[in-house]
């Protein structure tokens, strides 16, 4: 029971929605004046709605999203090598998010094309069934052909950026010594085996694309099934576990709930090794630029799926009860919401890097 | 304040310009400081004392570390676990400039109200 703690413990527990980072630099301090706090205000509603929210404030600042570097202690001065360490931060967010953001477009890209695939006259021996379906409309061909564009560019910028992270981190391991070797290693490994995971994962599962690749869009075959493949857990089938354990087979099943584990995985260990790596400030730069066009990118594909989802007609039934081609259900707008959300965020990482970044070379 | 060619805004030398929706309890905090050093619960004392408001600690310390990222207080070695804070010479000069244009605010204000309202 909470009125059974002594100040002391409720001051330990409040600080606990701070960061790390931020509890060494003012967690003594912070605590005491909590602990007077709670001495004199025993009940104070107000007092952990604020205290959660600086917390919280102090958790997008640490994650490079919100704010300031702390100062360091004493000098009260934020050293460029900070500066350059929240860079890696802001960073590190950006390529989390648009792993997240990447995800999702893939789920709807993967749904588009699979739509156009079931319309084309079939090319390659692949027959699909394929109803009397009214005309598609030409705002979702655009937005297929934009999104299957923006998808190559994403892949593109991501691999660009992920090639210097990869050559510093193969420097840095080479000249670590045994802590710092396991403080890179152990994110690494992990990245390794996930990456590993879902390659193996989504070759496999990519067989059973039901399209013939990107046909009639600029992807590739083998990419446009793994990314189908990889991106299969983002599914309304979730909604009806009835039909959802009915109508895949188990072991596809355990692929659409492990992957995603690993996704996460993954991508928490690339933010992790992006923080360690200690990148110079070269690289933060032509990150930063990357980061930057990777925005823009973001941009077109959400503004396709908006486009899409807004024309397509809704949940409305065609006559016969056939759904009009190009349909968009309740999971695609989820989708675009979800795009929508990751949008901003990168957003403000790719703002907030090229800020520290530009304050970092000013302060050199 | 200019935006740079960039697009960012200068973060040296900005006063509380840039403060935002914490250039109130940065105010406070600053005023306090120009008393004399002081530790947070001191502080939040002193600000409830001469300005009646009470400074939350989250809110209290999301200002402090601001005004410190920005060099306006400084932090200083500390006794026990309790670090007190002080004001430095760009604090001092922000602190001015600002209450020299609240002043500004607070007079022209009142002048308009004696004239037109015969209050004040």
């Amino acid at each position: 029971m909470s009125a059974a703690r002594t100040p002391a413990e409720r001051a330990a527990r409040l600080l606990r929605w701070y960061p790390r980072v931020w509890r060494d630099r003012y967690g003594e301090e912070f605590s005491e004046l909590l602990i007077s706090d709670i001495e004199e205000r025993p009940r104070s509603a107000g007092r952990g709605f604020d205290v959660a929210r600086g917390g919280l404030v102090a958790r997008l600042a640490a994650a490079g999203l919100a704010g300031r570097p702390l100062p360091a202690p004493g000098t009260g001065a934020v050293s460029p090598q900070v500066r350059y360490q929240q860079v890696s931060a802001s960073l590190g967010s950006l390529g989390g998010v648009l792993a997240a953001f990447l995800t999702v477009a893939a789920a709807l890209w993967s749904e588009l094309v699979i739509y156009r695939q079931a319309l084309s006259p079939p090319a390659t021996g692949v027959h699909l069934p394929a109803p009397a379906l009214p005309t598609p409309a030409a705002t979702a061909l655009l937005a297929t052909d934009v999104i299957s564009v923006a998808m190559l560019a994403l892949l593109a910028l991501a691999v660009l950026a992920a090639l210097p992270v990869l050559a510093t981190l193969v420097v840095r391991l080479r000249a670590a010594d045994g802590a710092g070797r396991m403080s890179l290693g152990r994110p690494a490994a992990v990245l390794v085996a996930c990456v590993t995971f879902l390659f193996i994962g989504g070759r496999h599962f990519g067989n059973g694309w039901p399209g013939t690749g990107g046909h009639g869009s600029f992807v590739p075959a083998g990419l446009a099934a793994f990314e189908w493949a990889t991106s299969l857990s983002v599914s309304a089938y979730w909604a009806h576990p009835a039909s959802f354990f009915a109508l895949f087979p188990r072991l596809e099943v355990y692929w659409m709930a492990t992957s995603p584990l690993a996704l996460a995985a993954s991508v928490i260990a690339g933010v992790v090794l992006i923080r360690r790596a200690g990148l110079s400030p070269r690289v933060l730069a032509v990150e930063v630029r990357l980061a930057e066009a990777a925005c823009g990118v973001m941009v077109a594909v959400l503004g396709a799926a908006a486009l899409w989802v807004a024309t397509s007609g809704g949940s409305n039934l065609a006559s016969g009860g056939i759904l009009p081609p190009f349909h968009a259900g309740l999971i695609d707008l989820a989708c675009t919401g979800l795009l929508a959300i990751a949008l901003p965020v990168a957003v403000q990482a790719s703002r907030m890097a090229r800020r520290e970044l530009l304050f970092a070379r000013s302060a050199r | 304040m200019p935006k740079r060619r960039d697009g960012t805004r200068p973060d040296h030398g900005a006063g509380l310009a840039g403060f935002g929706r914490y250039a109130g309890p940065a105010t406070l905090i600053l005023s306090s400081l120009a008393d004399g050093p002081k530790h947070g619960y001191a502080l939040t004392k002193d600000v409830e004392e001469f300005a009646g408001v009470r400074l939350a600690p989250g809110t209290l310390y999301e200002a402090l570390a601001r005004l410190e990222s920005q060099g306006l207080i400084e932090a200083l070695e500390s006794e026990d676990r309790r670090r007190p804070y002080r004001l430095t010479a760009a604090g001092a000069v922000a602190l001015q400039a600002h209450l020299d244009a609240q002043r500004r605010v607070t007079d022209t204000g009142l002048r308009r109200l004696a004239a037109n309202w015969g209050t004040a």
